[in-house]
């Protein structure tokens, strides 16, 4: 007791408060030139391809010959944007990955939450085993289906009903249905780890908040919508995120799946072979800024989406009021 | 009699929740059916025959188990590439796992220049994605790598130090995993961005009040790491997990995956053996995933249940 009142003493003693308080800043001065040095490391070489794409992006015929040209370039030209933007020709391209992109990850948001909280709250015996099936599609990469996906999508048929309404099948391929019809069902591109997500996230809120709907009289539909959609924002923000650019720069399905409808990512691969037309050339100085110029068309509008969005992270658990 | 009422009522809910659970569910299975089960039991067929594509028309021979003997027997690339693959991927996860955490944590604290750091953070998810890498991947990888082909900045190489340690510990192995983890520090951040998107989100869904009432009964901020932040952590820890087992196994990187692809589309058109390769590799991560989860899900901690 004695010895708690000295302490006390002490600590409230004239001038004891500023020193500890001084104490407290010097460390926290040395705490922030750690993570300060630290991320700064880190960021270099993040953003290191970022200014490498950038500053290649401007560079002439010229500065690629020139071998004490490294970063900045001599002779800057910004004719490399305009090229680039004809060779992928960016507003009809724009437009169809705008088109697939928006509507997939809509609807990846609406289906897999909707699935992840299906798996989260609702008890019954075999959710194991499918859920375990989930995990597995996961597992699946894209190249294994590809052939047998592209041929069944061909001639798609839904359980035989089109042929016995239609008499015959629907080409699939070389529409964005190709792309939004597996999505519709959650089997889209990496739908499992979407699901995933949302799984983990509404099964970590508290329960008090759906009996809280049920006692108030909601019914599952509407407690789902009213009170654990809007507590799951950050999880649609990740997935909305994550859906978006996965499906942006997305080459391998889009290439398969959409045959004769040019998209960004397609265009962007194809490229050098569009700029030289097919010729092999040995010396791809000519190339390799309107390529890099391409790729900064294509990535800045992801760049400028994340800018926007991660405002909505910060955001939306402000807004949101969960009380553990 | 109230009391039978009662459980009569709770019980009903409970069923009608489990059939809403159960439409939801099955919902999915059906998707699962059409676009993955049939694509899959195709595959797995042709992993057992040969596959002549001739027009659009596949023609299937059946060859019993020749595929999967002539991996394991004759082949000499597939199993010191899956070796390789699988000792990678359980080194990246851990790696990924710690260091994303980390900086997920920071990221989430407030300072000046957050929203710029986060932004720098989100570039992996960015330029690794598909066309950029199919596009810079020459590039890129030539500026880095130099001659050794081996990917990752010169500068971060810890070459000297490597050898050093090498000859200090007579070649002992463990310290070569270790070197080569050291080596690997550039792939592990760029590696990172997913799992760090997802721990922010993770950690922006923790609920203030609780940091709020353990600063309240005097918790020091390391003490609420432990006790707050990681629980509640915890099921996007899984997430993370599986994540990265999964991405190194997808990514283009992958030599091994490549190798399939290359079987199936490159020039030696062998779909058949192409699908038992991949047979053979998911089967193994199936495992490797089973074994982790089954592991970790028993310590992660659910605010509910």
């Amino acid at each position: 007791m004695t010895k708690h009142v000295e302490k006390l003493k002490t600590a409230f003693a004239p001038g004891s408060h500023r020193r500890t308080t001084a104490i407290k800043r010097v460390k926290k001065i040395i705490y922030g030139l750690f993570f300060a040095m630290l991320f700064f490391g880190i960021g270099y070489v993040l953003v290191y391809p970022l200014i490498y794409i950038f500053t290649t992006a401007i560079k002439s015929t010229a500065d690629m010959l020139d071998t004490t040209t490294v970063w900045i370039a001599k002779r800057p030209t910004w004719t490399n944007f305009p090229d680039a933007w004809g060779y992928i020709n960016y507003p009809r391209s724009l437009f169809n990955t705008l088109q697939v992109t928006l509507s997939v990850t809509a609807l990846n948001m609406a289906v897999c939450s909707t699935i992840g909280y299906g798996f989260a709250r609702f008890r019954f015996r075999e959710r194991g085993l499918l859920f375990a099936l989930v995990i597995f599609t996961l597992v699946v990469p894209p190249q294994v289906i590809l052939l047998p996906n592209y041929l069944y999508l061909q001639r798609f048929d839904l359980f035989g009903i089109f042929s016995l309404l239609m008499g015959g099948t629907l080409k699939m391929t070389g529409t964005p249905m190709a792309i939004l019809l597996p999505a519709i069902f959650g089997q889209g591109l990496k739908s499992g780890l979407f699901i995933y997500i949302f799984r983990q996230f509404y099964r970590g809120m508290p329960t008090e908040l759906e009996e809280a709907g049920y006692i108030d009289g909601c019914g599952t539909v509407r407690t789902y919508l009213r009170i654990m959609l809007p507590n799951a924002m950050p999880a649609f923000v990740t997935v909305g995120l994550l859906s978006f650019v996965w499906h942006w720069s997305d080459v391998f399905g889009q290439s398969q799946y959409l045959d004769g409808m040019p998209t960004l990512s397609v265009r962007l691969v194809g490229i050098t072979t569009l700029i030289t037309r097919g010729a092999a050339v040995a010396n791809l100085s000519y190339v390799t800024p309107v390529k890099y110029a391409g790729v900064a068309l294509v990535i800045l509008p992801l760049i400028v989406l994340y800018l926007v969005g991660q405002r909505f992270f910060v955001q939306s658990v402000e807004r949101s009021g969960i009380v553990g | 009699m109230q009391q039978i009422k009662k459980r009569r009522k709770r019980s009903g809910l409970e069923r009608n929740k489990a059939l809403t659970g159960r439409i939801i569910c099955y919902f999915w299975l059906a998707g699962f059916l059409l676009f993955m089960a049939a694509p899959l039991v195709q595959s797995l067929r042709y992993s057992f025959s040969r596959v002549d594509i001739t027009q659009g028309n596949v023609t299937l021979t059946p060859t019993g188990l020749n595929h999967y003997t002539h991996a394991f027997t004759a082949d000499a690339q597939f199993l010191p590439m899956l070796f390789d693959s699988l000792t990678v991927i359980v080194v990246d996860v851990l790696l990924v796992t710690f260091f994303s955490l980390f900086v997920a944590v920071m990221l989430n604290r407030k300072f000046p220049g957050r929203a710029l750091l986060r932004a720098i953070f989100f570039l992996p998810v960015i330029i690794t994605s598909g066309a950029l890498v199919y596009v810079m991947q020459s590039d890129v990888t030539a500026q880095f790598a130099g001659t050794t082909g081996q990917a990752g900045m010169p500068m971060l190489q810890t070459v000297d130090f490597k050898e050093m340690l090498m000859t200090l510990t007579n070649n002992n192995p463990a310290v070569a995993v270790l070197t080569d983890a050291i080596d690997r520090v550039y792939q592990i951040i760029w590696k990172s961005g997913v799992q760090i998107l997802l721990f922010i989100a993770g950690l922006q869904a923790i609920s203030p009040a609780l940091y709020e009432s353990a600063e309240v009964e005097g918790s020091t901020s390391w003490e609420s790491f432990w006790k707050i932040t990681l629980p509640m952590i915890s099921p996007i820890i899984v997430i993370n997990l599986v994540y990265t087992i999964i991405d190194s196994f997808t990514d283009y990187n992958n030599t091994l995956l490549r190798y399939i692809q290359d079987m199936a589309f490159g020039t030696t058109l062998n779909q058949g053996y192409s699908a038992a390769l991949a047979w053979i590799f998911f089967g193994i991560i199936s495992v490797l995933l089973a074994l982790s989860m089954g592991l970790l899900s028993r310590k992660v901690f659910y605010m509910n249940d």
